[in-house]
């Protein structure tokens, strides 16, 4: 299964703006900043799911990494978001 | 019009592909006005992220802001369109316009803003839709005009959504004549399936996405939107084929608006960006005297709202139907009349009356 293949099983809608990534899921919008955007954008990408817990392992070294993994394999995106690093 | 530094940051501008300095503040805000104007201001953010159009940073951060407003509602909006297809199914809601082109005929979703859901409704579908709509907890603008008019006459269907997106459910694609020509069974033999957030939803094929959009850029609207012309010149390069374009377009007596499409797509977005074939067909093209009439009953052509709804017979073949059309527009049922006079709508005849009289005088 791919990343992408778990952000539409989440059901969020999401576009990519020039400085965040703007997600809605459960009825909520959310501006995303910084890592969690790009979070987002890996997820976006029709990687698997050990490519992307890699990825964002390399990228961010303060990323909880077990949250992240928890949520991204819970496939709870509010999860997600909130493992995310503050906004 | 759209301005010369409009083809820049659209990128269409050919050499000259950016704008070095930053603008005074009045100008730059009149730039911002004519991108919202014609809803490219996805294209503006992005030409401002890549260093294309140079701007003060305060100029950078309203519009970054701007934008994120505008797509944070573009998600409100998908998310009742994805809802509108889960709850009808995909063919009973073929979406076209601003969802389907932010998906299909645009590089990024980012850059098209639309501001609400237009789905075409085949004429079976439309009871099992509205009532759908309205289990739902969408509200519906007006009843129908008459029993039967929806099936028979109605350009569109407006609804609220239970998340305040307006729901445009469309029987066709535009008003007055040119939208009683169009074929609708063979408008709906060709959809193409996109991804909404998992849902599998529909949109017409590239062909009758162009001819959709030639419709916004003439008839649909009372002055053309730059985004409409993108959505045309994506469609081509998403794959349209301009001969099976032109021959559609003929067969549904709107050859001549997919030419004024054309040649106004044309000067703004230059030359090269619809096929070449196209653009010497469009020019080449002579208009009947028919066309001529019918494309004088729209705003954008000097008519009116009442003009147009009493034209709309030209485009009827059958006498039964225009005679049960001007009953149904001179004496609706009571409770569209009484839905209307609750609304802030104003009068419907004396408001077409006095766009007449104002008309005749200019």
């Amino acid at each position: 299964m791919t990343a992408a293949h778990y952000a539409r099983r989440s059901g969020a809608l999401t576009r990519r703006c020039p400085d965040r990534t703007v997600v809605l899921v459960g009825g909520q919008v959310h501006d995303l900043l910084g890592p969690s955007a790009v979070i987002w954008e890996l997820l976006a990408q029709p990687s698997s799911m050990p490519e992307l817990l890699t990825a964002l392992r390399a990228r961010y070294a303060s990323v909880p990494a077990s949250s992240v993994d928890e949520a991204v394999q819970r496939m709870e995106t509010a999860g997600l978001i909130e493992a995310c690093p503050s906004q | 019009m759209i301005s010369p530094a409009h083809r820049t940051w659209v990128g269409m501008a050919g050499d000259e592909r950016s704008i070095r300095a930053p603008m005074p503040e009045g100008e730059w805000l009149d730039l911002v006005a004519e991108a919202e104007a014609h809803r490219t201001v996805g294209y503006l953010a992005w030409a401002v992220a890549e260093g294309r159009v140079a701007t003060t940073e305060g100029q950078a951060a309203t519009l970054r802001e701007r934008h994120a407003s505008l797509m944070r509602h573009a998600l409100v909006v998908e998310a009742s369109a994805r809802e509108l297809v889960h709850d009808v199914g995909a063919d009973a809601a073929v979406l076209f316009k601003g969802v389907a082109a932010a998906h299909l005929d645009h590089e990024d979703p980012s850059l098209r803003v639309f501001q609400d859901v237009d789905a075409f409704v085949p004429v079976d579908a439309i009871d099992h839709v509205t009532s759908t709509l309205e289990a739902g907890g969408a509200r519906r603008d007006l009843p129908a005009r008459t029993a039967d008019w929806d099936q028979r006459f109605a350009k569109d269907i407006t609804f609220v959504g239970v998340s305040g997106a307006e729901i445009d459910l469309h029987r066709t694609l535009v008003p007055g004549p040119f939208g009683f020509a169009i074929d609708l069974d063979e408008l709906a033999a060709d959809t193409v399936a996109f991804d909404l957030g998992g849902t599998a939803v529909r949109a017409f094929g590239p062909e009758r996405r162009v001819l959709a959009s030639a419709l916004a850029l003439t008839v649909g609207e009372a002055t053309p939107r730059l985004a409409a012309a993108l959505d045309m010149v994506g469609a081509f390069r998403s794959g349209a084929d301009d001969a099976e374009v032109v021959a559609l377009a003929e067969r549904w007596r709107i050859g001549h608006l997919l030419a004024e499409a054309t040649i106004w797509s044309s000067r703004q977005l230059g030359a090269d960006a619809l096929p070449p074939v196209l653009a010497r067909w469009a020019i080449d093209r002579p208009t009947r005297s028919w066309e001529r009439r019918w494309r004088r009953l729209y705003r954008s052509a000097g008519g009116t709202n009442t003009v147009t709804l009493l034209g709309a017979p030209l485009g009827m073949s059958r006498w039964a139907d225009r005679r049960d059309y001007l009953h149904g527009l001179l004496r609706p049922s009571r409770a569209y009349r009484e839905a209307r006079d609750r609304s802030a709508r104003p009068r419907e005849w004396r408001t077409g009356l006095r766009e007449l009289v104002r008309g005749s005088g200019s």
